[in-house]
């Protein structure tokens, strides 16, 4: 079996394998969001900060790539959004796709800044953008974080490809039933960040959800401070923070093949955002959120000062499955024994920003 | 109105290699949409989905840089694409607050035990 990981980082994207690091691909330029799957397909989106956003499409994992001459993934003319920072209404413009999706039947799906669902079903040439959610009346009143107004996360179901769950900071999680048609907010017991609601329908900054290999109803959510599980199709939610040093963090990596089983990456406190006490450490659960254990075998104890972004954590498709983290002082971790040793696959890089990986 | 249009080696590379090309359009906004039809690789890097100039490309016309899409361009017309001196600048870099010193101090912290 041969592991591939791509790595984006905020200076271009990288390959490791078994025959070492290659790149930097599309020096110079941010890659955000990567899709990558067995049979040679990845697909990149990245940003350069002049000449603004490209997707790159690859037939032989990444060690070739072409583009399209036309815009891929653009507004239609004349939408508009509300930057809620500055309070101006801009025409709406990608900036950054933060997410990249490749459905079991083909069709590539992305997720943009700002927030905004895509879809390609001719293979990356065109993208359509999903009115049903670009429509849904709580758009107005999205709030960015700091990144920005971004969907970042998509979600399918296995058992049925009308279903979806997306993730926005800071609307929330949607799930459609539809194909995309109609969208309802499906928040209830997430902690609020962004205003003194508690019990707000949406406007959490979810900063990632994955699901559960063994049972598609039950979700696992890191939020902006808070780690939640659904058991109903994210109907509701039940917080699942007990024995984590801190429920600040951005990842969440479900298990492939294990139910029950997901993996964060605490940071310490939103105003911080770096592993607690330098040391870095994967957590996991065994036991859909019951309990934590942590992971450090080869993970540096001692004086880590690191952040571990949303997208920079992946579980490859292989079983036994790897795990593959990166970090913004340009670190690339790899385990291929579900987290219990680790081992340093890569430094030096630049700013990692997202890390996808198979096994053949 | 023919215009000439110099690209910076960069987007030549989109443009089938050349440096420079002549294009047509009575003002800036024109001459660039001309760009994104014949080289529809090289406009969108200049242009956002909407029409406007992307914050970190400077056009000129002549020696002057312009943003308003509005500018005229008379026959015999030197545009001029470059990229912007803004390489280190995050897209969502902000500028400090108004009013605020730049420098504070801050101290170490403590080193974990």
């Amino acid at each position: 079996m041969e592991r591939r990981a791509a790595v984006g980082t905020a200076k271009g994207l990288f390959l490791i394998d078994g025959d070492g690091q290659r790149g930097p691909f599309f020096p110079g330029e941010r890659v955000p969001a990567i899709a990558m799957a067995t049979d040679g397909r990845v697909v990149a989106a990245s940003v350069s900060e002049h000449w603004g956003p490209t997707l790159r499409l690859s037939g032989d994992f990444g060690e070739t790539w072409t583009e399209h001459d036309e815009r891929s993934i653009a507004f239609p003319p004349g939408l508009t959004w509300t930057d809620h920072w500055s309070g101006e209404t801009k025409p709406a413009a990608v900036t950054q796709v933060w997410q990249l999706a490749l459905a079991p039947g083909g069709d590539i799906w992305a997720g943009t800044e700002p927030a905004a669902l895509f879809r390609s079903t001719d293979g990356g040439k065109t993208f359509d953008l999903v009115m049903g959610l670009w429509d849904h009346p709580h758009r107005d009143q999205w709030f960015p974080g700091g990144g920005g107004l971004a969907l970042h996360t998509i979600l399918f179901d296995p058992r049925d490809e009308q279903r979806m769950h997306v993730a926005i900071s800071a609307g929330g999680v949607y799930r459609t039933d539809d194909d995309g048609e109609t969208w309802v907010a499906r928040n209830k017991g997430v902690a609020g960040a962004v205003g003194p609601d508690e019990d707000t329908e949406f406007g959490q900054c979810v900063h990632k959800v994955d699901r559960d290999a063994g049972d598609p109803d039950v979700l696992y959510l890191q939020n902006h401070g808070g780690l939640y599980r659904s058991d109903d199709r994210g109907d509701t939610w039940v917080s699942i923070a007990e024995g984590v040093p801190s429920d600040f963090g951005f990842p969440m990596v479900t298990h492939r093949h294990r139910p029950g089983t997901a993996f964060v990456i605490p940071l310490d406190h939103d105003l911080g955002r770096i592993v607690p006490e330098g040391r870095c450490r994967v957590y996991r659960t065994a036991d859909r959120g019951a309990s934590w254990e942590p992971l450090t075998a080869g993970l540096p104890q001692d004086g880590a000062f690191m952040t571990v972004l949303r997208d920079a954590f992946c579980a490859d498709t292989g079983d036994p499955m790897a795990l593959w983290f990166g970090t913004r002082s340009g670190h690339v971790y790899h385990s291929e024994d579900e987290g219990e040793h680790w081992r340093c696959a890569a430094e030096l890089l630049p700013d990692v920003l997202c890390v996808r990986a198979v096994a053949t | 109105m023919p215009v000439s249009v110099r690209l910076p080696t960069i987007l030549g590379d989109h443009a089938g290699g050349a440096r420079t090309l002549e294009l047509e359009g009575g003002t800036i906004g024109d001459v660039l949409r001309a760009l994104d039809d014949r080289f529809p690789a090289v406009g969108r890097r200049v242009l956002d989905e909407q029409g406007r100039i992307r914050r970190h490309v400077h056009v000129y016309v002549g020696d002057e840089r312009v943003r308003s899409l509005t500018e005229a361009t008379p026959s015999g017309t030197e545009v001029t694409i470059m990229a912007a001196i803004s390489g280190g600048m995050g897209l969502a870099a902000a500028p400090p607050q108004a009013g605020r010193s730049a420098v504070t101090t801050q101290t170490a912290a403590p080193r974990p035990t």
